[in-house]
């Protein structure tokens, strides 16, 4: 189960992240969705209760969607990288008989000294900010940081 | 109600904005972090990262540990009933102000991560009114923009994460006919 650890030389702006993936969205994925977030508003599992809401059918929820953009991300980064900051906004309904796709594509990079050894010798680390870090691989150390 | 005692959406929104920065009590997760949570939310997404899944791979790790997801938080303060869910705002883990329209829908979440959450962490959920507006959209002209921040810190107290809701409220084309 070992995975492909990434560092900060190997990503380039404009670069697809290569983690993408599709799920298909039937039935058992639903359910799936309301065992794993545990959220049981009816509109997310209840046909006939989101047609009564106005919606098409029942539709992914936003935990869901946060999983599955964290799923891409943390593939990608590998075990050594964090995520720092993130935003999803909702732009449509992803329905029962959809197929999601979960894709990214770098569009800046920023880095920061977000710390500093005490080692005099041992030099500080470079994270990246935004939506996902990585330490460079010339450097031993790091903060604990979220995956 | 009588009909002349009815609050338009301004008055409505006058004394929700007299709620902004208000703040819940420091609510506690109600058991610690555990395994078979993070395997139903992995599972939910084909998730097989063994950070989230293997104990002997994540106790190498710098973490010491398995790893809490970093999206799950919100997965785990959704757990429990579905009278719970309906009722988030009277349990005290949301501020919620009034609104003149009764469909919530969540529009956009934004997340700041700290330091990591691993299994055996106790977390407490604190949650915030961060803002709330008037901002029209097709079916409702004075549809209500809400925006709820949650705070999550562990048992020592340390930053955990946190996450904004923001929440569009708006109301039936019949409301919104009766107002015009």
């Amino acid at each position: 189960m070992e995975r492909k650890q990434i560092y900060w030389e190997d990503v380039e702006v404009d670069q697809e992240i290569p983690t993408g993936y599709s799920l298909k969205i039937d039935i058992t994925r639903m359910v799936m969705q309301v065992s794993g977030t545990q959220d049981y508003y009816a509109v997310h599992h209840d046909r006939d209760f989101a047609h009564s809401q106005g919606v098409p059918d029942i539709f992914l929820n936003t935990g869901f969607l946060t999983a599955a953009a964290g799923r891409l991300l943390t593939d990608w980064i590998g075990t050594e990288g964090s995520l720092k900051k993130f935003r999803i906004e909702m732009r449509r309904m992803n329905l029962l008989g959809d197929t999601m796709w979960v894709k990214g594509k770098v569009t800046d990079l920023h880095a920061r000294l977000t710390c500093a050894s005490n080692n005099p010798k041992q030099p500080a680390c470079l994270r990246r900010s935004s939506s996902a870090c990585s330490r460079r691989r010339s450097v031993p150390g790091g903060t604990r940081g979220t995956p | 109600m009588p009909e002349e005692q009815k609050k338009t959406p301004e008055e409505i929104l006058e004394e929700a904005k007299k709620m902004i920065g208000m703040e819940t009590e420091p609510v506690p997760f109600q058991y610690p972090l555990e395994y078979e949570p993070i395997r139903r939310y992995c599972l939910m997404i084909d998730d097989d990262n063994p950070l989230f899944l293997d104990p002997e791979f994540a106790k190498k790790t710098r973490y010491g540990g398995v790893v809490y997801p970093p999206f799950a938080p919100f997965g785990i303060m959704n757990r429990g009933s579905p009278e719970k869910m309906a009722n988030l705002g009277k349990g005290g883990e949301m501020i919620i102000p009034p609104t003149p329209g009764r469909y919530f829908i969540n529009m956009a979440q934004e997340w700041e991560w700290f330091t990591p959450a691993i299994v055996g962490d106790r977390l407490t959920a604190k949650g915030r009114l961060g803002d709330v507006y008037i901002k029209p959209i097709q079916i409702d002209p004075k549809a209500f923009w809400v925006i709820t921040e949650t705070h999550i810190t562990n048992q020592r107290d340390e930053k955990v994460c946190i996450f904004k809701n923001i929440l569009l409220c708006h109301r039936s084309p019949e409301e919104v006919a009766e107002d015009v």
